[in-house]
């Protein structure tokens, strides 16, 4: 049944792709493929390769279509989605990195397996094209967040520090995560963070991380996952993007036009929280 | 969300002889003068200690913080002006928002956001300036080293 | 417009991590982990996230050199290659072919090591070729195989978090093998015991519930005294060692002389906290050990990795899942080079040359006599050189001149040669004293395969066009072949080579490409429908039973004295791999650390008025090197470390070419040195 419910899912993405193919309005449509035993991100530029494609596995593609666009300046991509791709995309369009309008997405409902899978809240974007959207959930892993939460804050001093004390500077947070793209990254630069160390210095390493996404994490999850030493980053974030609503009311993915709380003065996004003392 | 942070689960008790190492982080508008703002300090906490000038608290980034705490200071203290009094009109909104979620990120992963002092000073009244750098200062005191 | 994503492994360690070569408009711009891999799991390390940087970068060689005079001039192909096949009929003629000396590469995928060490065999009639292995895993391909028959790790990467003891010794592997570093921690969130026992307070040390901390080069005592202890607390398995084993009442005999006091005494270490070791390791139902260079970097190397082996076999801790004795190799494919017989003494498969059915066999599928005399090894290669029996040296894609040891001595053998050929992507210390420097393809200009650590074969795939004229090492070897006159060297593609490795190779045999591109096969697989070996010796060991050694410690070569008071070991870092062939073109890499440093407890250096930074004098009877100083506990009092993989300070300047007797691996991790302070004027 699941299985069947997955192929019709991908005839229907490979009808409008095909479709967006044929119509020329995208110079192709980037989405994942099967090859042999794995499934790989892959940009299909002709009908006859949309026989491969595939919606199992998990890419923060968003990643992809940013470089493409990035790198070809003229012409619009098709590219399948769900949620949390959607929401990539619109924090990048917030932080003028791609171009909303050059895009034409396949939205894709997440079935209850998949949003489970992800710990997700919203399993769907806002335009749906291919599945049914199975409305607001609430996966997250409270357990954890609880467990996480309840420490006082020397037992949370023993538990951050020692799991970031793992890290082996492998980057992969960063760069699997579509909106951790600036160019020059501050977490490659020797005056914040001491370059040629493992573990990279606490709190320098993640807490410049952790700060500069505060504001853009969509709370995908891409970064634990990329995370070889099992430190449980999309906790941390999901943490985080509840302060972000507690202080300013504020929530990432929505709409492009929102703007960042921390850009703005206090007249535009007035704070959430009384002030009794600084 | 947050649990109530409390300070008899201390990080490391209080010393008698520990002095703490700050950095000062003052907007030049209300406080142009960096040796006057260290002479604020007292001379056993001034000596370890950092003083650092900004065109306006805007300009403080949460970095500068995060690297003072990992080269071993144990406070950050910020210095700026009265909301209203900003000479970028709204320059210390975003301070403000900025240093408040930073706070909650510390506290998120066990550092004391107390150690993070931020404080409107008006360039009239030195000796409330003294008295707040003096509370902060007894605060990090009873915080311990933060290493 | 075209973008694809070409599914491919790592080239760096011998983890063997799926990666995602991202190629625009045909140039390699990124790569990706793959997520469905059984060993990246969606996670690489920085060196694999930058594996593309080094590919495109323009110090390639892109089109072959000569010397002329002092230089090396470009020419083109079929004049480079008229040349050296000339160069090489002439020696061979004139002096035999024993004259000739090859090294192969762990770096080269399986099909190109085949065809190299089937070119020196088939076509010039040697034995003399070898590789890096010899720098680093020799001593356990010879130790395991004495004991079990056979010398891979016996346990894959997965199973480890299978364990519910790990015992990691000599081997740094968060920064070394940081995948598998991963599964320890892994395997330790589920409630496994970890025990690092390391000269080194190394990063993997904050995370075991035991840390010990033995004075370097005293490896054999530990073990023996963690064995004295199992037996007498009756800790060991009566039932394995009956059943499964022999020779164990030597080795009783010989550990009781090993005592905790005796055994303190040469280590240093507390009785007690070796106590807690033994028990944790002997009773926990699934205890793996794991090691690396700090094992087998010594003269005593293969009694460091027979040791291991007793103690494993001692307490029934290999044949199971998640329990076994995991050497971790280091280079991508070093498994696979010396699974293809790029060693002195065996054909693929570790077959005997000496084995008179083996030799048969090969003579028949190459249509060539063979050699029955086994070869030299890498640095007998160069003691011949120096000394002018060795005329000519082909050397594939390695840097003797930054990762053998004494490398004065080998600068002296190379320039006393003939002819020096050398087949790389990079300029590099050794191929600049080349006769002619061949161009070859990085991994990603090929297909192909490499065999990782946990004897994991897996594909290689072409994801860009070669880089200029460069060739494909298999190709290059091929075209070599046929210009002087061989047989058999007519491949279409390396799916050729590998069908010709698996009908020689019973391990092999089962195989293909086409099985390949499903998923990854470990060997042994000796047939279609076998689905590869996890773990080695269930039930019964390689070579039936396994086999006790009772084992001495002997001290290092080399030991401190007055004029040169320190211990100086040596090693990699995270950031860069070997030689920095690759890495230091990486902009990621080398950003990250573009310089060596040697390690100082912050005891010594207060004692010699160092301070961190300060460039100091390392001294040992071979050489110097100029270094920056890093106080760092990562050393104990009287040991500095510095790592080889950069030519301004090369530690191997320092390092002792002393051999183990075995399996003649050099002893890196130990020399004496002295230490002072470079005072400049200002
Ligand atoms: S969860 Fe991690 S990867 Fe996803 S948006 Fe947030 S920071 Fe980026
Ligand atoms: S992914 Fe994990 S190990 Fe890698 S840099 Fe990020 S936190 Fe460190
Ligand atoms: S762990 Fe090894 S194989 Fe994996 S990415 Fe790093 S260097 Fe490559």
């Amino acid at each position: 049944m699941a299985e069947n419910d997955e192929r019709a899912r991908i005839e229907e993405a490979r009808r409008i792709a095909s479709d967006l193919l044929e119509n020329g309005v995208v110079m192709g449509v980037l989405g994942l493929r099967r090859v042999e035993s794995h499934v790989e991100p892959y940009l299909f530029t002709t009908k006859d390769e949309l026989r491969d494609l595939n919606i199992s596995g998990r890419y923060a593609i968003a990643r992809v279509a940013e470089n493409l666009l990035r790198r070809w300046d003229e012409g619009a991509l098709g590219i399948i989605i769900r949620g949390c791709d959607e929401r990539h995309l619109i924090e990048l369009s917030k932080k003028k990195s791609v171009d909303l309008k050059r895009i034409i997405t396949i939205g894709l409902a997440c079935t209850d397996h998949e949003a489970k899978e992800c710990h997700c809240l919203r399993p769907y974007p806002q335009k749906i094209d291919v599945g049914k959207s199975i409305g607001d959930v609430d996966y997250q892993d409270h357990e954890t967040l609880a467990r996480l939460m309840e420490m006082d804050i020397s037992e949370r001093r023993r538990f951050w520090s020692d799991i970031f004390n793992r890290c082996i500077k492998c980057y992969g947070c960063r760069n699997s995560c579509p909106l951790c793209n600036c160019e020059d990254c501050r977490l490659e630069e020797s005056r914040w963070v001491r370059v040629g160390e493992i573990p990279p210095e606490f709190p320098s390493f993640h807490l410049i991380r952790a700060f500069h996404m505060a504001d853009k994490c969509v709370g995908c999850g891409a970064c634990e996952r990329a995370c070889p030493m099992g430190i449980p980053l999309g906790k941390l974030h999901q943490l985080i993007r509840e302060d972000m609503k507690r202080l300013f009311k504020y929530e990432t993915g929505l709409n492009p036009e929102d703007e960042s709380p921390l850009q703005n003065d206090l007249e535009k996004n007035p704070l959430e929280v009384q002030l009794d003392e600084l | 969300m947050n649990k109530p942070l409390t300070a008899e689960a201390g990080e490391k008790k209080t010393e008698l002889e520990f002095v703490p190492a700050i950095a000062v982080f003052h907007c030049r508008w209300c406080l142009p003068d960096s040796d006057s703002v260290r002479s604020l300090l007292n001379e056993e906490v001034a000596a370890k200690s950092v003083v650092i000038p900004l065109n306006c608290t805007a300009r403080m980034e949460a970095e500068f913080a995060i690297k003072a705490l990992s080269e071993g200071f144990d406070g950050i203290l910020i210095l700026g002006c009265e909301i209203g009094e900003c000479h970028y009109r709204t320059g210390n909104h975003r301070a403000l928002k900025r240093l408040l979620l930073l706070r909650d990120i510390l506290a998120l992963v066990g550092i004391y956001p107390e150690r993070l002092g931020f404080f409107w000073v008006s360039p009239f009244d030195q000796e409330n300036i003294r008295l707040t750098i003096n509370e902060y200062l007894d605060k990090l005191q009873e915080l311990g080293s933060f290493k | 417009m075209n973008y694809k994503t070409v599914m491919s492994t790592c080239p760096y360690c011998g983890c063997g991590c799926g990666i995602y070569l991202e190629v625009i408009d045909g140039h390699l711009v990124g790569t990706m982990p793959s997520c469905t891999h059984p060993i990246s799991q969606g996670s690489l390390c920085i060196k694999g996230w930058s594996a593309h940087e080094f590919v495109e970068s323009d110090g390639r060689l892109t089109r072959p050199l000569w010397k002329r005079g002092a230089n090396l001039e470009t020419t083109d192909w079929d004049t480079a290659m008229y040349f050296v096949a000339e160069r090489l009929r002439n020696i061979k003629e004139t002096y035999g072919p024993h004259a000739i000396a090859f090294l192969s590469s762990a770096k080269c995928t399986n099909e190109e090591n085949y065809l190299f060490m089937k070119f020196a065999r088939a076509v010039i009639g040697t034995n003399n070729i070898d590789h890096c292995a010899r720098l680093c895993h020799a001593p356990t391909v010879a130790g395991l195989a004495y004991a079990f028959g056979s010398g891979a790790m016996t346990n894959s990467i997965p199973e480890l978090e299978e364990a519910s003891c790990i015992l990691v010794t000599g081997s740094n592997t968060t920064e070394n093998h940081p995948l598998i570093a991963s599964r320890i921690i892994a395997a330790k969130e589920k409630g496994a015991y970890l025990i690092v026992i390391d000269p080194r307070r190394i990063h993997l040390a904050n995370y075991a519930d035991l840390f010990i901390q033995p004075t370097l080069g005293t490896d054999v005592a530990w073990i023996n005294g963690m064995m004295n202890i199992i037996i007498n607390e009756g800790w060991h398995n009566r039932e394995f060692i009956r059943t499964r084993t022999e020779n164990f009442e030597a080795l009783k005999a010989k550990i009781s002389e090993y005592t905790p006091d005796r055994v303190r005494s040469i280590t240093g270490v507390d009785p007690e906290l070796l106590k807690i070791a033994a028990r944790a390791y002997a009773l926990s139902p699934n205890s793996s050990i794991v090691y690396t260079m700090g094992i087998t970097e010594h003269t005593t190397g293969v009694d460091n990795v027979l040791s291991l082996a007793n103690l494993a076999m001692l307490t029934g801790h290999v044949g199971k899942r998640g329990s076994g004795i995991n050497p971790l190799r280091g280079q991508n494919n070093v498994q696979g080079a010396c699974d293809m017989g790029a060693l002195p003494d065996v054909y693929t498969g570790y077959q005997k040359v000496s084995d008179s059915a083996s030799r048969e066999k090969f003579e028949k599928a190459w249509g060539v006599t063979l050699p029955e005399e086994t070869g030299l090894t890498v640095v007998e290669m160069i003691d011949a050189a120096a000394e002018g029996e060795i005329k000519a040296m082909y050397i594939m894609g390695e840097n003797p001149m930054l990762s053998d040891p004494d490398i004065n001595h080998v600068r002296e053998a190379l320039a006393n040669l003939d002819l020096l050929v050398v087949q790389d992507i990079f300029i590099n210390e050794t191929a600049d004293l080349a006769t002619v420097v061949f161009p070859a393809q990085s991994f990603a200009e090929k297909d192909g395969t490499f065999t990782s650590t946990d004897r994991r074969v897996q594909r290689v795939r072409k994801a860009i066009e070669p880089i200029g004229e460069s060739k494909a090492d298999w190709q290059i070897m091929s075209e070599l072949a046929r210009l002087m006159g061989a047989k058999g060297f007519d491949y279409k593609n390396p799916e050729e080579i590998f069908k010709e490795i698996s009908s020689l190779t019973p391990s092999y045999s089962g195989i293909t490409y086409e099985r390949l591109d499903k998923g990854s096969l470990q060997w042994p697989c000796r047939s279609l429908d076998d689905p590869g070996t996890e773990y080695l010796h269930k039930d019964v060991f390689s070579k039936g039973l396994g086999t006790f050694t009772p084992i001495d410690w002997k001290p290092p070569a080399e030991v401190i004295d007055e004029d040169y008071p320190f211990y100086l070991t040596t090693g990699r870092v995270h950031f860069h791999y070997h030689t920095g062939t690759m890495t230091r073109r990486s902009p990621t890499l080398n950003r990250e650390m573009s310089s060596g440093s040697v390690d100082v407890n912050p005891q010594d250096a207060e004692k010699l008025g160092i301070k961190e930074k300060d460039l100091v004098k390392v001294r040992s009877r071979r050489g110097e090197v100029k270094i920056r100083a890093k106080i760092t506990e990562m050393v104990p009092p009287g040991v500095v470390f510095i790592p080889f993989n950069f030519r301004e300070s090369a530690a191997n300047a320092l390092t002792n070419s002393a051999r183990d007797p075995v399996s003649k691996i050099p002893e890196f991790k130990v020399c004496a040195v002295n230490l002072e302070k470079v005072t400049t004027r200002r």
